[in-house]
């Protein structure tokens, strides 16, 4: 089993349905469950990307890609951010990373999203890692962010 | 009889479908914009008009995919619900990404007072997608 999907996209919302689209075509392959986690995973990382990165449409395009072998499947996406998004995205990921129980984290955000309606936002990388059940890291340089996502293929 | 009414934005559409003292809340299609909130929130008002003290079931067996952004207004929805409706049972199916979203909803139900949550395959007999 292989999959291989890179692409540069500017931050359309648009874009985001047309890349899980894609990442299904390109997984068809693998099992349905594994699949499936991987659009939500690639949908939610772009949707983050276009919310937090720079509001400015040029020259901010979002790079795209997704591998997948027998052994793993890694989805990568990188785009332009400020430090300060980089450090709050950094320290999301470390306290997802950290956290033993998933889905305690996962319902916990929740809960309080949930009692809070007119706040929104930080619920998707903790799906990510519950749901998607995909390890995330987070790199940066010269003023790119990329979140790489990871899950071994059972 | 029954009464049929449905509302539709971007790829996700509610169909209402409504006889005597129970309805029908099905989801279908996609829930991936922006701010789901605003369209969820039309739904609602409408849902809490019409359906005061029906017995009312949220299926969401017809929803192929959803956004993070929707999951707490689908919080909202099915507490708002349970605070004018007779009762409320929430469906989902039994593909792997409902299961995750039915265990949550099972959680959050154990603090409402007449929400039931199942896990129900959808059948060749079920009714079609409305569309």
């Amino acid at each position: 089993m292989k999959a291989h999907l890179a692409t540069s996209l500017s931050p359309a919302w648009p874009n985001i349905r047309i890349v899980r689209r894609d990442v299904g075509e390109a997984l068809v392959a693998y099992d349905v469950e594994l699949r499936a986690a991987a659009m939500m995973t690639a949908s939610e990382l772009m949707e983050n990307a276009i919310k937090y990165g720079p509001s400015a449409p040029t020259k901010a395009e979002i790079t795209f890609s997704l591998r997948g072998d027998a052994d793993q499947i890694r989805i990568e996406v990188a785009n332009q951010a400020t430090p300060a998004d980089v450090h709050a995205l950094k320290l999301r990921v470390v306290d997802i990373a950290a956290a033993p129980d998933k889905r305690t984290l996962y319902m916990k955000r929740l809960t309080w999203l949930s009692a809070h309606p007119a706040e929104s936002g930080q619920l998707g990388l903790c799906r990510v890692a519950y749901e998607g059940r995909f390890d995330l890291e987070v790199t940066h340089s010269d003023g790119v962010v990329t979140v790489l996502a990871k899950r071994g293929v059972p | 009889m029954t009464d049929v009414s449905k509302f539709e934005r971007d790829g996700l559409a509610f169909v209402i479908t409504k006889s005597k003292r129970s309805a029908v809340v099905a989801w279908e299609g996609v829930s991936d914009s922006r701010d789901p909130k605003a369209f969820l929130d039309t739904v609602m008002q409408q849902a809490v008009k019409d359906l005061t003290d029906f017995d009312v079931t949220i299926d969401f067996r017809r929803l192929d995919y959803m956004n993070s952004a929707t999951v707490a207004p689908l919080i909202k929805f099915i507490k708002i619900l349970d605070g004018s409706s007779a009762s409320v049972l929430v469906v989902f199916s039994n593909a792997d990404w409902q299961r995750t979203h039915y265990q949550c909803v099972k959680t959050i139900a154990r603090t409402l007072k007449h929400v039931r949550v199942e896990v129900k395959p959808l059948r060749a007999t079920d009714a079609p997608r409305s569309s």
